[in-house]
């Protein structure tokens, strides 16, 4: 029940907060519970709601998710790596 | 333009999900965490990693994640699926009122939920509706709104969720937009506290059985995360020193969070960490949450085969007591001494939801009990762990990704 679907809004009436929403070319009309929604958004739907609009900015820039884990991997690896010098010298 | 956007959440959905080398990164990561928690504590640590949203086990069992970590962490199912907790006497006095002439609007799931106890020879709402009863099936409460206007019959929406449709029901009752005719019997539950008394059982079981404090990281549910904000899982950190990670629901998000459990475990940096951060923000969306506690107010309720825990359900207010099914209708609601075990004999639903049980221990589990025969509630819904089991467990997937992945 908790699965929910990205989608971009392409319609939306503020007065009764419904918005219509493509699925990649299914549309569905929603119900909408987040505030500064505008058409264009990419946002999360889950039963017929609009629970979150996705980051637009991150969407963007979507290679510097990736890098972003990336850099964790290897700032974890080398922190690991210095602890076990620091380790093995004591 | 849309196209071009939905182009581009393609490519990130892939970027997440076949990304082998990084996975095999995370997975040797997780490994050396690991032995420096064992260093650490001084023993063979086994570390239990606990889930509270279908969407994660589905994640964790789809994509094998249990066969790729290594074999000292173990990964929990909670209580994750609302269709699964929803207990069976709410389902019951709808078919009671589905023979009194009212209509029922309900999602697919909860249509097919079995009940532990027969109505009129029903033991779901979809047995009423062959049975003659008037039952609605619908994607949305939107959808059970536009159905009812205009339409004389009462009608009663089986208000089953999580946090992550309360908004909906609680955005069409502050803006008048629920029929008056239309009664909502509401079974809205909120996860935190479900987390919190899940543990609670978990640590104390494994205590008397092991003698010896667990250690356990939660897998905190994403969807429901951008509603109640990462703020809502501080609890578990500061009450019961446990990390927690917000997480994404592909693969890769589910391997990083577990291996930023580990990490804060073995440097004792406890926090809340959010993962799924394209979605999800410290105070998660502010807007809906007031929505949410303007329309409803919070209470003890009851979970199926669990039993009450406290603060967990969400009652309409005062204001809408006119479409309140409980006011309105005179359904009592559950109390301690009106509820009962309410799995069929065997079925060990309850203890899968405290993480007390896997599938695999049930007698039922694919014999008497399968998807498209289920006797009980987890079998039901696509986000009920035997379902899940059921259809994936034995997914060839993870022979493939294991493959791959040299392991
Ligand atoms: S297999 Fe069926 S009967 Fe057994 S615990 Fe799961 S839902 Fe209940």
């Amino acid at each position: 029940m908790c699965w929910a679907v990205p989608g971009v809004v392409v319609e939306i009436d503020r007065e009764n907060n419904i918005a219509t929403v493509d699925f990649g070319g299914v549309q569905r009309q929603v119900i909408v519970a987040v505030e500064n929604i505008n058409v264009g958004d990419i946002v999360l739907v889950h039963a017929g709601l609009i629970i979150s609009k996705l980051d637009e900015k991150e969407l963007e820039e979507y290679r510097r998710l990736m890098e972003e884990f990336e850099r964790a991997i290897e700032s974890q690896e080398e922190h690991m790596h210095q602890e076990y010098l620091v380790e093995s010298s004591q | 333009m849309s196209l071009n956007i939905q182009d581009r959440l393609r490519r990130i959905e892939e970027l997440y999900r076949n990304n082998l080398s990084l996975i095999s990164r995370i997975r040797d990561l997780s490994n050396k965490l690991l032995e420096k928690l064992q260093r650490k504590t001084g023993r063979n640590v086994k570390v239990r990693i606990m889930n509270f949203c279908g969407t994660h086990e589905w994640t964790t069992v789809y994509y094998g994640i249990r066969s790729i970590v290594p074999s000292s962490i173990e990964l929990v199912a909670g209580p994750g699926c609302p269709v699964c907790i929803t207990p069976s006497y709410y389902v019951e006095q709808c078919i009671k009122l589905g023979f009194e002439g009212y209509r029922i609007y309900t999602y697919g799931d909860t249509y097919k939920v079995p009940t532990v106890r027969p109505v009129e020879g029903c033991r779901s709402l979809e047995e009423a509706k062959a049975a003659g009863c008037d039952v609605v099936v619908v994607y949305s409460f939107l959808d059970a709104i536009r159905h009812v206007t205009g339409d004389p019959r009462r009608g009663i929406f089986l208000g089953i969720g999580f946090e992550t449709i309360a908004p909906a029901y609680a955005q069409m009752f502050k803006n008048n937009k629920v029929p008056r005719d239309l009664y909502f019997l509401s079974v809205v539950r909120l996860t935190p506290p479900a987390a919190e008394y899940t543990l609670n059982v978990c640590r104390r079981r494994l205590v008397e059985e092991y003698g010896e404090e667990p250690l356990f990281g939660v897998i905190a549910p994403g969807h429901v995360s951008t509603i109640t904000g990462g703020e809502a899982w501080s609890f578990l950190v500061e009450r019961y020193r446990i990390p927690v990670v917000v997480s994404g629901f592909e693969p890769v998000d589910v391997l990083l969070s577990i291996c930023e459990i580990l990490r804060q475990l073995v440097t004792g940096d406890l926090r809340v960490c959010i993962e799924y951060s394209r979605a999800v923000t410290w105070r998660g969306n502010v807007y809906a949450k007031r929505l949410m506690s303007e329309v409803f107010a919070i209470r003890d309720s009851f979970w199926r085969g669990i039993g009450k825990i406290p603060r967990s359900g969400l009652y309409l207010r005062e204001t809408y007591l006119f479409w309140d099914a409980f006011n309105m209708l005179g359904i009592k609601d559950l109390d301690e001494s009106s509820w009962y075990r309410d799995v069929p004999g065997g079925c060990k639903c309850g203890e899968i939801m405290l993480g007390l049980a896997t599938p695999l221990e049930c007698p039922h589990f694919l014999k008497s009990c399968t998807p498209s025969r289920p006797l009980g509630p987890c079998m039901v819904s696509s986000e009920g762990t035997c379902s899940i089991w059921a259809r994936y467990g034995s997914s060839l997937l993870i022979e493939d990704l294991a493959r791959e992945l040299g392991i």
